[in-house]
């Protein structure tokens, strides 16, 4: 696989083999239905400890974005439609918090970051091609 | 909330005792015989060296008698006469030599290699001792069986010195003894660190009845008069418990402090003395394996309890110093005692503090 | 959850020195234990006691749930392992170590013995004294996991070892765990090696545990971050941050290891006012350097204040070495 671990970063491998599963289903390097490794061929794949990966698996099935079907396989979800809106835009509201508090320890204006805000959203839907607006999607097939 | 891993292994023993008790025992002879192959394999040329060194005077010289055709048509039996006379021969002293030297070399010789691994396999302690007096023993009687074997067919077929009614006798207490003093050896070996402490500690243990009764009669002596016949009885009990003394077959001559000869050779009793030395040896394995499973192979393998060989070294040479000084000076026992304590700790502080300097003065050249 | 390894106030002296003081332990199973610490700290002796090599003092402990003092030595059919310097028998050939594993060992598997030792590139015919400790290194890896462990105990596996060995090393630890379930107990002076192959971290100092955590936990509670001020850093405000591990001044920038979460610390943090704040990244080895140096325990020029009363000077102890 082409995740890029860092063992020695601060960010556990765990968090880091999250944050990249995540990005990779965001940017469409992995499709809704694709089939993911299992954890013990990813524990081989990447000499990482199958424990990390299987609680890397955990939290990305609780957060929706593998589902596994026994004796099948683990493969990635579609995205589903927003079942909790106003919890979802909490989460992205405590995000965007931290990139404010960072901000402004770095000297950034209001104007500042409108710019990157909108910088950032032209530049991901531009990406792949796809259509990766944010706009709704269908609901991927389990 | 956490607990130990043993709940399904618990469940498993209870309901299926006898099956886990069968393939416990099917385990344990499997490892036995595990360990007996290894000690073959380690120790088998050892083994054939042994036999070389102690079949040289009654199997090889033979041999080489009648490759070379020398002297009388019984020529070749004298050196086996000679063994198997009363009195104590080369072959015999090379036997007991090598019986101790392969204990030594078995156990302690094994320390910090071997012995480390197999300590972390699933073999008991009790096991590794087992295993190697059962291998050694079986060795030495082999080794001994062919030797008799030998001395029987060959002394059936040719014209010899000896008779085979003295062979069989020769051969057992001879056996058996070795067997005591291979298991002695062995016990000595679980407590030392080394093969050369191991043996001569084995050869101090050995003599120590006989030592330390001689010493005990002769200061005696200085200030008691000791009746003739207690110290015939100490004396010839103490003939029991030294080993050469079965193998010579003296029968039990005792010679009084005097010089004279006192006890008439009697015969000796074979089963009686065959069974006592067996005994001797199963008592003294016994004794070994108690103490080596409490024994741990600390660092390496070295081993504290008689690890210091220079402590005991100094404690027996400034005990036999004091020995000497007290009995010069002593007027009573009681006297004695007070001057012999007090000397040993003196002598033995001195010996201390000389070595002490000794190392120190070494150590800033 | 199952424990494969628990200690209760292990203890162990020799001449009179704490090697093992008072150490409780508690090893899950199916992890990958770290077990770090500096020379002489107690790690082999430790793993002698639990593959009972040396017996315990006082205390208790228990390998897959049965005593380590237990004389029966049927508790380590399923153990396996691998002492920092493999001496094995000098005398018998690769071959003949395989097969006096097969006699001792109930559970052998001939597959994977040959897997493996073909995987690692060993020879059969050659006599154990004429290996490199590499070489041995790996003849001791493959009997312990041939005998089809359930748990395996590594005494420093990789110290001395190249490169391309210690990756097949992990490699092979790693595919014994996702496919056999076994638990892995560890002790290393290779942090990174730990880094990436642990789930659990513990730390040895002096015969005791300084702190026994998953590797997530521990990253996730210890942070170094740099404070840029305006004036002069406050630096008694600074000493008295709660979970201040130590600091270092230079100029307007202090550099402080701090252990709690980044939440937590974050208020205290602004009350102290700086310009800017930065997170450094803190690995492993980081971590464990300077939990050292806050014991007291460290070499070299670099000037740290530490956060607690011990080793205040950071004055060099060296321990002796095991």
């Amino acid at each position: 696989m082409w995740l890029d671990i860092n063992p020695r970063s601060s960010i556990p491998i765990y968090q880091q083999m999250v944050d990249g599963i995540k990005e990779a289903v965001a940017r469409g390097i992995m499709v809704p239905g694709e089939r993911m490794p299992t954890v013990r061929e990813l524990a081989s794949e990447l000499s990482l400890n199958p424990n990390t990966i299987a609680k890397a698996y955990q939290k990305l099935e609780q957060e929706g974005i593998i589902v596994t079907m026994r004796s099948r396989g683990t493969f990635v979800a579609g995205r589903s439609t927003v079942r909790d809106r106003e919890g979802a835009k909490k989460q992205v509201a405590a995000l965007m918090e931290k990139v404010m508090v960072e901000a402004y320890h770095l000297g950034l204006n209001r104007e500042d970051l409108i710019q990157l805000f909108e910088a950032s959203l032209d530049e991901w839907e531009k990406g792949e091609g796809n259509n990766h607006g944010f706009g709704y999607r269908d609901a991927g097939a389990e | 909330m956490l607990k130990r891993m043993r709940s399904n292994e618990r469940l498993h023993s209870e309901s299926a005792l006898p099956m886990r008790k069968y393939l416990q025992r099917s385990g344990e002879m499997r490892i036995m015989r595990g360990l007996l192959w290894k000690e073959w394999r380690q120790y088998g040329w050892t083994f054939g060296l042994a036999f070389i060194v102690i079949s040289l005077e009654p199997v090889l010289v033979p041999i080489s008698y009648w490759l070379y055709r020398v002297g009388n048509r019984d020529a070749w039996s004298y050196g086996i006469k000679a063994i198997l006379a009363p009195g104590l021969s080369t072959t015999e002293t090379t036997a007991m030599i090598v019986a101790v030297l392969l204990a030594a070399l078995m156990l302690a010789g094994e320390r910090g290699s071997g012995l480390n691994y197999l300590v972390s396999t699933p073999v008991s302690r009790r096991q590794i001792i087992a295993a190697k007096f059962i291998s050694g023993s079986l060795a030495l009687t082999v080794i001994m069986a062919a030797i008799t074997l030998f001395l029987l067919v060959a002394g059936h077929l040719l014209p010899a010195q000896y008779s085979n009614q003295e062979v069989l006798p020769w051969a057992l207490v001879t056996t058996a003894a070795l067997l005591c003093l291979f298991s002695l050896a062995l016990l000595m070996a679980s407590l030392s660190r080394g093969v050369l402490s191991a043996a001569l500690f084995t050869a101090i243990i050995m003599a120590l009845p006989w030592m330390l009764t001689s010493q005990i009669l002769y200061v005696m002596q200085q200030f008691y008069q000791v009746s003739a016949t207690l110290e015939l009885k100490a004396r010839y009990i103490v003939t029991y418990l030294f080993i050469p003394d079965y193998i010579s077959r003296d029968g039990r001559y005792i010679w009084d402090s005097n010089g004279n000869m006192v006890i008439d050779r009697i015969t000796p009793d074979y089963p009686l003395e065959t069974a006592l030395l067996l005994l001797a040896a199963l008592c003294f394995l016994g004794l070994a394996i108690k103490i080596f499973e409490k024994n741990p192979l600390e660092r390496q393998g070295e081993l504290l309890l008689f690890g210091n060989f220079k402590q005991i070294g100094l404690l027996f040479f400034s005990f036999l110093g004091a020995m000497a000084w007290a009995e010069d000076v002593g007027t009573s026992l009681l006297s004695f005692f007070g001057y012999f304590l007090v000397m040993w700790l003196g002598i033995y502080l001195a010996m201390v503090l000389v070595v002490w300097i000794v190392a120190w003065v070494l150590q800033n050249r | 959850m199952d424990l494969a390894i628990e200690t209760q106030a292990l203890s162990k002296s020799f001449d009179g020195v704490k090697a093992i003081d008072e150490l409780y332990l508690a090893v899950p199973a199916g992890s990958i234990f770290g077990l770090i610490g500096p020379n002489g700290a107690g790690k082999s002796t430790l793993i002698q006691m639990l593959t009972g090599i040396i017996r315990p003092d006082s205390g208790e402990g228990f390998i897959l749930g049965q005593s380590i003092r237990e004389k029966n030595g049927s508790i380590r059919n399923r153990v396996g392992y691998v002492p920092d310097v493999p001496v094995m028998y000098p005398g018998f050939t690769v071959a003949e170590m395989y097969r006096l594993g097969n006699k001792l060992y109930p559970f052998w598997d001939w597959e994977r013995c040959r897997e493996l030792h073909q995987g690692f590139h060993l020879a059969e015919g050659q006599r154990i004294r004429n290996l490199s400790r590499g070489q041995k290194v790996r003849v001791a890896l493959v009997m312990a996991l041939a005998l089809r462990p359930h748990l395996l105990l590594l005494d420093e596996p990789t110290a001395g070892l190249d490169p391309v060995v210690r990756r097949a090393f992990l490699q092979t630890i790693i595919e014994e765990v996702a496919g056999q379930g076994t638990t892995v107990f560890y002790s290393s002076h290779n942090l990174s090696d730990l880094e990436q192959s642990a789930d659990h971290i513990a730390t040895l100092y002096r015969g005791r545990m300084l702190f026994s955590r998953t590797l997530d936990e521990l990253k996730e509670s210890v942070h170094r971050l740099q404070l840029i001020f305006s004036g002069e850093p406050p630096e008694d405000a600074v000493r008295s941050l709660p979970g201040i591990v130590e600091w270092q001044k230079s100029g307007r920038v202090m550099t402080i290891t701090v252990t709690g979460r980044l939440d937590s610390i974050c208020p205290g943090l602004a009350l102290l006012e700086p310009e800017l704040v930065k997170e450094l990244n803190l690995d492993l080895e980081s971590i464990f350097i300077a939990f050292m140096r806050s014991e007291g325990y460290y070499l070299g020029s670099e000037k740290w204040e530490v956060g607690s009363e011990k080793g205040k000077d950071g004055s060099a102890k060296e321990d002796a070495e095991q």
